[in-house]
């Protein structure tokens, strides 16, 4: 049977060789698990997420936080409609707005109670928000997935 | 030649066949020997015959060999099966996609019915003048064929779990608990505090709404049902919305961040100069009134602002009324309040600075006081650590008995820490009412009084808190003794 590691007391050239052979291997397991980790667990970079805008919306990089936290509700004179997707929103939460799914709803549930704003509504797929966004004027969306057709405010 | 080499090899062949046969698998050995005797006289007949019984029995390795032969055509054969599998995914992929699209006519016809149930029609803006897209209302409201989108989703409400009413998502926040205190004009045992709801329509892309009522029961332990809110609003912009109906008071940093969200604030309790006007506030709290509020982006944050009008308060049996139905003789309480949130390293930091004027006319003492309130406030609510502390002076002129302008004083500041779940905190409220001010004289809780609270807050989950506080309270009776109490109150609080 053969042994993946030997480590009885190599000794002399051929001990050394085995040693050798054995730190190859571990580093070989080491890479291989580390591939096999990564694309397991996803511990992987986050998605690239594109932030899209519709019709009239014109915003900086900077100013999408603020749409999200419902401090910046006009861009220009068009009335902005931020949606959240689903599929892409904890990525969206950790990567650009910095905050948990919870301390997300906690903000908007001060925003609606102060400010007498509701919160972004929710869609479920890039598709959706792609398609939504095209057809609603103000709209703002993010996707995990390059959109086509629809002008893409900022990646992160 | 050939066709007797032939015999041969075949004769030779069955005989070797048969004498396996023989001995593996036949009990008879004579049938054998004498068919082989027959072959030996060349009977071509009866040879004919044995060859086809052996034949027959020779089936199971026949057997064995076309399924090695069907094995091995499967194999090389595998592309065909591959497309019948191929085939099957395909139409297993085409099934998906019907129910695929059945399930998203259900959507679309249940979202439908929902719109077609729902009393009010959905806010939204116009669409401008010759664009493409159309509002998000436009589209809600219409049937996806009829909008030109067979598969468009409708963004639905981000909890799922929310209660509409007329497709408005209702909010609220109530608490219960219990209070011990050995102060022995209050009453004590569990307690029902109050159920709080309120809703934020949009009426268009910048008109919107707030709607507050509020269920509270009083310290004589009758319920109490105000319109906590009702306000209506036009939004310019991010720079400037103004709103007419009943508000908070802009004034400090806690009046308008909690009020009755007491799942939102950290303690059980609201400092008591800024307590609500029933119920022993000496400021008020709520205007009846015009406000316009905005902000614009300045030096790296953000500038607000907030400007108001409306109706004076009175006090009636030591209580201020905010005179929600106006007043026989109309007078002005006007204020304003400048803050700034700080952004990049100072980010949650928030300051800012308020002045309030306006005549309160005591009907118990038939006086005028002429209200003037300066003041502000310094906050960092970003957790873990939360910091706030307020200041207001009083600066107020009797404007009857002429006995001049008196000043008075009121502060708190509170400093929590979050750990997980625990949020343990501390509050110190001070005030100096002067009480040669006919304002604070006439009001029941208008005596200067000191207060310390210590507590603990433990978060069930993101929307329910438990509270447990502790404070003591030495208030400045006539002349100038001071009487001290103790008090324990647990508080149970959710937000919806």
């Amino acid at each position: 049977m053969t042994t993946l590691v030997n480590f009885s007391s190599p000794s002399g050239s051929d001990g050394r060789g085995e040693w050798r052979t054995a730190v190859k291997r571990a580093l070989l397991f080491a890479l291989w698990a580390s591939v096999v980790a990564t694309g397991r667990f996803g511990l992987a970079q986050t998605p690239t997420l594109y932030v899209i805008g519709g019709q009239g919306v014109t915003l900086t990089g900077t100013e999408v936080k603020e749409v999200y936290l419902g401090d910046k509700v006009f861009s220009g004179s068009v009335k902005l409609v931020p949606v959240d997707n689903a599929a892409a929103r904890e990525a969206f939460l950790s990567k650009v707005m910095g905050m948990t799914p919870s301390k997300y709803e906690s903000v908007w549930t001060k925003k609606a109670f102060r400010d007498a704003l509701n919160p972004p509504n929710l869609l479920s797929t890039d598709a959706q928000v792609v398609e939504f966004v095209k057809r609603t004027i103000g709209a703002v969306g993010y996707v995990s997935t390059p959109p086509s057709d629809v002008t893409i405010i900022q990646k992160f | 030649m050939t066709r007797s080499a032939y015999d041969g090899s075949h004769r030779k062949h069955m005989v070797i066949t048969g004498r396996r046969i023989t001995e593996n698998q036949f009990s008879s050995p004579p049938t054998l020997e004498s068919n082989r005797r027959r072959i030996g006289v060349g009977n071509r007949d009866r040879l004919k015959d044995v060859q086809d019984g052996s034949r027959r029995r020779k089936a199971p390795n026949w057997a064995r060999q076309f399924l090695l032969a069907a094995t091995f055509t499967a194999l090389i054969c595998g592309p065909t099966h591959a497309a019948v599998a191929q085939s099957d995914s395909e139409r297993i992929a085409e099934l998906e996609r019907k129910l695929e699209q059945s399930q998203q006519t259900i959507e679309e016809m249940a979202a439908r019915i929902q719109k077609l149930e729902m009393a009010g029609p959905q806010q939204q803006q116009a669409p401008a003048p010759g664009a493409q897209p159309t509002p998000p209302s436009a589209v809600a409201n219409l049937p996806a064929k009829e909008a030109g989108h067979a598969h468009d989703a409708q963004p639905a409400p981000a909890d799922q779990g929310i209660i509409t009413l007329f497709g408005t998502p209702l909010h609220g926040f109530g608490d219960v608990g219990g209070l011990v205190t050995n102060a022995k004009s209050r009453r004590k045992g569990f307690t029902v505090g109050s159920l709080d709801f309120y809703l934020t329509p949009d009426f268009g892309a910048n008109v919107r709404g707030l709607a507050e009522l509020n269920f509270e029961v009083n310290s004589e332990g009758d319920l109490d049902v105000d319109l906590e809110r009702f306000q209506l609003g036009y939004a310019f912009g991010d720079y400037a919305t103004a709103w007419l109906g009943r508000f908070h008071t802009p004034f400090g940093y806690f009046n308008t961040a909690f009020h009755h969200g007491t799942q939102l604030q950290t303690a059980v309790r609201r400092p008591q100069f800024l307590d609500f006007e029933d119920k022993g506030g000496i400021l008020p709290v709520h205007t009846v009134g015009l406000w316009g509020t905005g902000g614009v982006a300045l030096g790296g944050g953000k500038l607000t602002y907030d400007l108001y009008v409306g109706n004076a308060a009175s006090i009636e049996d030591g209580t201020l009324n905010m005179n929600m139905a106006g007043l026989t003789r109309f007078r002005p309480s006007f204020g304003t309040t400048v803050g700034y949130t700080f952004r990049g390293a100072l980010e949650g930091l928030k300051a800012g600075l308020h002045w309030l004027r306006g005549d309160v006319q005591s009907l118990t003492l038939n006086n005028k006081t002429a209200l003037n309130i300066t003041g502000g406030y310094l906050v960092y609510p970003e957790e873990p650590w939360e910091f706030m502390t307020e200041l207001y002076r009083f600066d107020n002129k009797d404007l009857t008995g002429g006995t001049g302008t008196h000043g008075s004083w009121a502060t708190f500041g509170q400093l929590a820490r979050t750990f997980g779940r625990w949020t343990p905190y501390g509050r110190a409220e001070w005030t100096n009412f002067n009480q040669r001010d006919p304002y604070f004289h006439d009001l029941e809780t208008g005596r200067s009084y000191v207060r310390g609270a210590l507590g603990i807050r433990y978060d069930l989950t993101s929307r329910a808190a438990l509270k447990l506080e502790f404070r003591r309270t030495r208030t400045k009776e006539a002349g100038s003794d001071f009487q001290s109490d103790n008090a324990g109150e647990l508080q149970f609080s959710i937000r919806f």
